[in-house]
C-alpha cells in the first residue's frame, strides 16, 4: 500500500469518527436509552386508569385535564413535537425539555412514566375537542394591523419585550393563546414578569424582570436596555400582577379568531437532532 | 579515592539529599491528633477547632471565637478557594489544629490545609452500586475519633480512614443499596462508638440507627426506627406497610454525656403523599427519639407530626439547652420542626413543654397539650392536586445547621415560607432502584413571590418567641454560625454569604459567591487568625479578616 492511499484511509477513517463523535455529542441528554422498549409495555386497562391518576395531578394543572393544554402544550391534538413513538414521549415525559417549563421527572419510577404515556397517548386519540375557526392568512394581518411585532418577534424578526412566538402554535392550546390575546396579565410567563423601581432621587424605571438578589435588581426596560439597580438606591420596588402586554378584549371576534387561527400555525419544524 | 570518584560520590549524595524533602512533604507529621472522646466533649474549649458535625455534642453551632466582630466584620475577605466540581456540596468539615476534613459528593473525602486550601490528600470514593437516591449524590460531613475519621457513603457503607492518609482502615455496609438504602448524613462519634444513620425513605426502606465499635467497625446495636409487628408501635402500621416505611435518620444528632443520652431525627413515613396504605400514626416516623448510647435502647420519642403526608420529615438538628423553662431549671431540646413549628421538650423524659408556629402553616389549628397537633380539614395532598396547602414539601425548616449563641441566648435558624401544591398517586409498589412516592410536591404550580421566600429567625428557644428577623428573597437552604463576636453568618440562595449583628439582625456584610448555596457555615483559627468558611456552590471558600 503506498504511503498516499494509507494517508487517504487515514483521514477518511478520521473524518467518519468525528462525524459520528459530534453526532453522539449532539444528541441530547438522556436520549440514548439501550434497553427501553419502542412500544409501551404498561397499556392495559388498569395501567391507563392508573395514568390518568397520574397524569391528573403530574401534569393537568399546566397542559389541562383532559389534555387541552395551557400553560403547556395540547396534548389532545394527535400532534407531538418531539417525536410520536412511545419511547419518544416516554423520553419527553422523564427527561422535560430544556429551555422551556416542562420539567423532568427523574425520580418517578419508570411504570408510572409508561403509565403516563399511555394516557397521553389516549388523550391524544380524542382530537382536539375546539377546532380552530380562523383563517390562517387573515391572521396575519391582524398581528401586522395591531402592531404586535413591536413586542413579539417570530423568525427573528420583530422585537424583543414580548415572548418570541416563532413556535408558540406548538406551545400552546388555542384556548390559551385566545386568553393572552383577551387577557394577558391571567398567566404570564416566568421570565416576563414585570417590575417597576422608584429611586431614591424619585426616578420610575420599569420592565421585565431579569434577575433579582438580595441586594440588587435587574431589568429590561421597553426601549431593550438592559439596567441594574442596587435596593439600597431604591425607594420601592414593585412587582405588578399585570403583563404589560395591553389587553385586547375589544378585538373583534372573528379578528381574534384569525389571529388565534395564525399563531396556532407557528410551529417551528423539528430540528433532525 | 580519586576525586573524579569522590566527586561522583558527593553529587550522589546532594541528589538523594535534595529527594528528602519532597518525601516528607508527601506524609506530613500529623498535627492535633488524635482526637480522644475527651476533646470531643469538651469542644468548647477548642473554639480553634470545629470537631464535631454541630460544633458541639450539644450542635450549638456557635464559636467563642471573637477576632470577627460586629466593628470589623466589614474587612473580611476571601482567602482561598477549594474547587469540587460536583453539584450540590452539602458538607460541614471538621476541622483539627490547621487541618480541614472535607467531604465532596458523592462520598469523597479530602484532607485541607487550613492556611491555604491546598489538599493534603484524597479519598476518592467509588460507588460499589447504583443507588437510588431522591434528592441528588450528597454527603454531609464526617466524624473523628482518635486519628480516624468516619464517612458514611451514597452506597450505604461506613467507612473509617486514617486521617493522617485518607487510608482505608475498614469499611462496613450499613445496608443493601439495592433495596433504595443510601447514607448522606455525618456519622456521630460518642465515646469508642460510631453512631450512623440511614437514608432513603423515599424509596421504601425500613429506617433505622446504628452504633459501631469504632475500632473494629462491628456493629454494637440497631435502633429499627419502624417497628416489627408485635413491637412497641407496631399498631400505629397496617398489614405490610411497615416493612416500607421509611423513617430514615438522616441528620446528625446530637449526645448529652449526663444522661447517656443520643438524640436523633426521623423522616416521614412512605409512601411520601400516600397514606391510605399505612393508616395510624406511622411510628417513630417524623420523631425524635432519645435512646441509650451504649445499648439503643428508646428512652422516649416525641411525634411531632403523626401519619405524615407532606414529607416532613423531623431530621432537623436537635439543639440541647439547659435553661428554665416556666421559671425552673430544666434539661431541654429544642426543634424548630419542618411541620412549621418550634417545639420545646423536656430532654430528660421528653415531656412535650410548648410548640409555637413560626411560619406559616396551614394544616394544624393548633398543638394540643399533649404536643399532637389538631388537624384542619383539606390539608392532605388530593390527585389533583391541593395547593392550598403552607409551609411547602421542604417545609419551614428543614436539614440545616440551627445556631444557639449564649451570649444572646438566641437560637438562629433559616425558616422557610413557602406554599405548594401537593398530589398524591395510587400508593406505589416497593422496588428497587425506584421512588416509593405515592405523588409529590409540585406537580407545575406557580406561585408568586410572596407566596415564596425565607427568613433568618433570631428566637427565644424557650418560648418560641422571636426577637428579629432578616428577610431573605427565597427560600433559604443554608444553615446558621453565630460567634462571640456577636455575630450570625448564613447565606442565601442567590449565593449571597452574609453576617449580621446577632443582637439586632444590622447585616453588616455579604458576598455575592454567584451559586447557591446547600451548607453551613462554620470558623475556626488559622495560624492564630479567624477564617469562615462555607460552600458556595461547587465551591468551599474562606474568608479572613484583610
Amino acid at each position: 500500500m503506498n504511503i498516499y492511499l494509507m494517508r487517504r484511509i487515514f483521514l477518511i477513517t478520521y473524518c467518519l469518527m468525528s462525524w459520528a463523535l459530534a453526532m453522539q455529542a449532539q444528541r441530547p441528554a438522556g436520549q440514548s436509552r439501550p434497553g427501553l422498549p419502542e412500544t409501551n409495555p404498561y397499556s392495559t386497562t388498569s395501567d391507563l386508569d392508573a395514568g390518568r391518576k397520574l397524569y391528573v395531578g403530574r401534569c393537568g394543572h399546566c397542559h389541562g385535564k383532559n389534555g387541552e393544554g395551557g400553560r403547556g402544550a395540547t396534548l389532545n391534538s394527535g400532534r407531538f413535537r418531539y417525536g410520536t413513538s412511545d419511547r419518544e414521549i416516554f423520553l419527553v415525559i422523564r427527561n422535560g425539555i430544556p429551555n422551556t417549563e416542562m420539567p423532568g421527572t427523574f425520580s418517578t419510577p419508570e411504570a408510572e412514566v409508561w403509565r403516563i404515556v399511555a394516557y397521553v397517548r389516549q388523550l391524544s386519540r380524542q382530537g382536539a375537542p375546539e377546532p380552530v375557526t380562523g383563517d390562517t392568512a387573515a391572521g396575519l394581518l391582524v398581528y401586522q394591523k395591531n402592531g404586535c411585532a413591536s413586542c413579539h418577534s417570530i423568525d427573528g424578526k420583530g422585537a424583543i419585550l414580548g415572548p418570541d412566538l416563532s413556535d408558540i402554535g406548538a406551545k400552546r392550546a388555542a384556548l390559551y393563546l385566545r386568553q393572552s390575546i383577551m387577557e394577558p396579565s391571567a398567566d404570564i410567563p416566568l421570565d416576563y414578569r414585570t417590575v417597576e423601581v422608584i429611586s431614591i432621587t424619585g426616578k420610575t424605571s420599569s420592565g421585565i424582570h431579569l434577575n433579582e438578589d438580595e441586594y440588587s435588581i435587574h431589568m429590561r426596560n421597553m426601549k431593550g436596555d438592559l439596567l441594574s439597580f442596587m435596593k439600597s438606591e431604591l425607594k420601592e420596588i414593585k412587582l405588578p400582577r399585570d403583563s404589560l402586554m395591553p389587553d385586547y378584549a375589544s378585538l373583534p371576534k372573528d379578528d381574534l379568531e384569525n389571529l388565534v387561527a395564525y399563531l396556532g400555525s407557528l410551529r417551528q419544524t423539528r430540528r433532525a437532532e | 579515592m580519586p576525586e573524579k570518584i569522590l566527586r561522583i560520590v558527593s553529587l550522589l549524595g546532594v541528589a538523594v539529599l535534595a529527594m528528602v524533602p519532597p518525601l516528607m512533604g508527601q506524609s506530613p507529621a500529623p498535627r492535633g491528633l488524635p482526637v480522644t472522646y475527651e476533646r470531643l466533649l469538651k469542644a468548647t474549649e477548642e473554639p480553634g477547632n470545629w470537631l464535631t458535625y454541630g460544633g458541639d455534642y450539644r450542635s450549638h453551632h456557635y464559636s467563642s471565637l471573637k477576632e470577627i466582630t460586629v466593628d470589623n466584620v466589614h474587612r473580611l475577605r476571601a482567602k482561598w478557594i477549594y474547587q469540587m466540581h460536583r453539584p450540590k456540596v452539602e458538607a460541614t468539615p471538621i476541622v483539627v489544629d490547621g487541618v480541614m476534613y472535607l467531604t465532596r459528593p458523592p462520598s469523597d473525602v479530602i484532607a485541607l490545609d487550613a492556611e491555604t486550601g491546598r489538599a493534603l490528600w484524597t479519598f476518592e470514593y467509588r460507588l460499589a452500586a447504583s443507588v437510588y437516591t431522591c434528592c441528588g449524590q450528597v454527603n454531609r460531613g464526617l466524624a473523628i475519633l482518635g486519628a480516624t475519621l468516619f464517612i458514611t457513603t451514597l452506597d450505604a457503607k461506613l467507612i473509617a480512614l486514617d486521617a493522617r492518609s485518607g487510608r482505608v482502615l475498614w469499611k462496613k455496609d450499613l445496608a443493601d443499596p439495592g433495596l433504595n438504602y443510601t447514607a448522606t448524613s455525618a456519622p456521630l462519634a460518642i465515646k469508642d462508638k460510631v453512631i450512623a444513620g440511614i437514608a432513603g425513605a423515599e424509596g421504601g426502606i425500613r429506617g433505622f440507627l446504628d452504633a459501631y465499635d469504632a475500632q473494629t467497625g462491628e456493629r454494637v446495636w440497631r435502633f429499627w426506627t419502624i417497628p416489627a409487628p408485635g413491637e412497641p408501635g407496631s399498631e400505629t402500621w397496617k398489614g405490610d406497610s411497615w416493612k416500607y416505611g421509611g423513617g430514615s435518620t438522616w441528620i446528625t444528632g446530637s449526645y448529652d454525656p449526663e444522661l447517656n443520652l443520643v438524640y436523633w431525627g426521623t423522616g416521614n413515613p412512605g409512601p411520601d403523599y400516600n397514606g391510605d396504605v399505612r393508616p395510624g400514626d406511622n411510628l417513630y416516623t417524623c420523631s425524635l427519639l432519645a435512646l441509650d448510647v451504649d445499648t439503643g435502647k428508646l428512652k422516649w420519642h416525641f411525634q411531632f407530626t403523626p401519619h405524615d403526608t407532606h414529607d416532613w420529615d423531623a431530621t432537623q438538628v436537635p439543639v440541647l439547652l439547659d435553661s428554665t423553662f416556666d421559671g425552673r431549671p430544666r434539661k431541654l431540646v429544642v426543634v424548630p420542626s419542618r411541620n412549621g413549628f418550634h417545639y420545646v421538650l423536656d430532654r430528660v423524659t421528653g415531656a412535650f413543654l410548648l410548640a409555637k408556629q413560626y411560619v406559616r402553616q396551614t394544616w394544624a389549628k393548633e398543638i394540643d397539650k399533649k404536643g399532637r397537633p389538631v388537624l384542619n380539614p383539606n390539608q392532605d395532598p388530593t390527585y389533583e392536586g391541593n395547593d392550598l396547602v403552607w409551609p411547602g414539601v421542604d417545609g419551614g425548616n428543614n436539614w440545616m445547621s440551627p445556631s444557639y449563641n449564649p451570649d444572646t441566648k438566641l437560637l438562629y435558624f433559616n425558616a422557610r415560607e413557602e406554599r405548594r401544591r401537593y398530589f398524591k398517586t395510587d400508593a406505589p409498589e416497593f422496588r428497587p432502584g425506584e421512588a416509593y412516592f405515592g405523588g409529590g410536591g409540585g406537580g407545575g404550580a406557580r406561585f408568586r413571590p410572596e407566596e415564596s421566600w425565607g427568613r433568618l429567625i433570631a428566637m427565644m428557644p424557650e418560648t418560641g418567641e422571636i426577637k428579629w428577623e432578616h428577610r431573605i428573597l427565597t427560600p433559604p437552604w443554608a444553615g446558621t454560625l453565630s460567634t462571640a463576636g456577636n455575630l450570625v453568618f448564613s447565606a442565601t440562595p442567590s449565593g449571597n454569604f452574609y453576617a449580621l449583628d446577632a443582637r439586632t439582625g444590622k447585616e453588616l456584610w455579604h458576598f455575592n459567591g454567584g451559586d447557591r448555596v446547600f451548607a453551613s457555615p462554620i470558623t475556626f483559627l488559622s495560624r492564630g487568625k479567624q477564617l469562615v468558611t462555607i460552600p458556595i456552590g461547587d465551591i468551599l471558600i474562606a474568608f479572613g479578616l484583610d
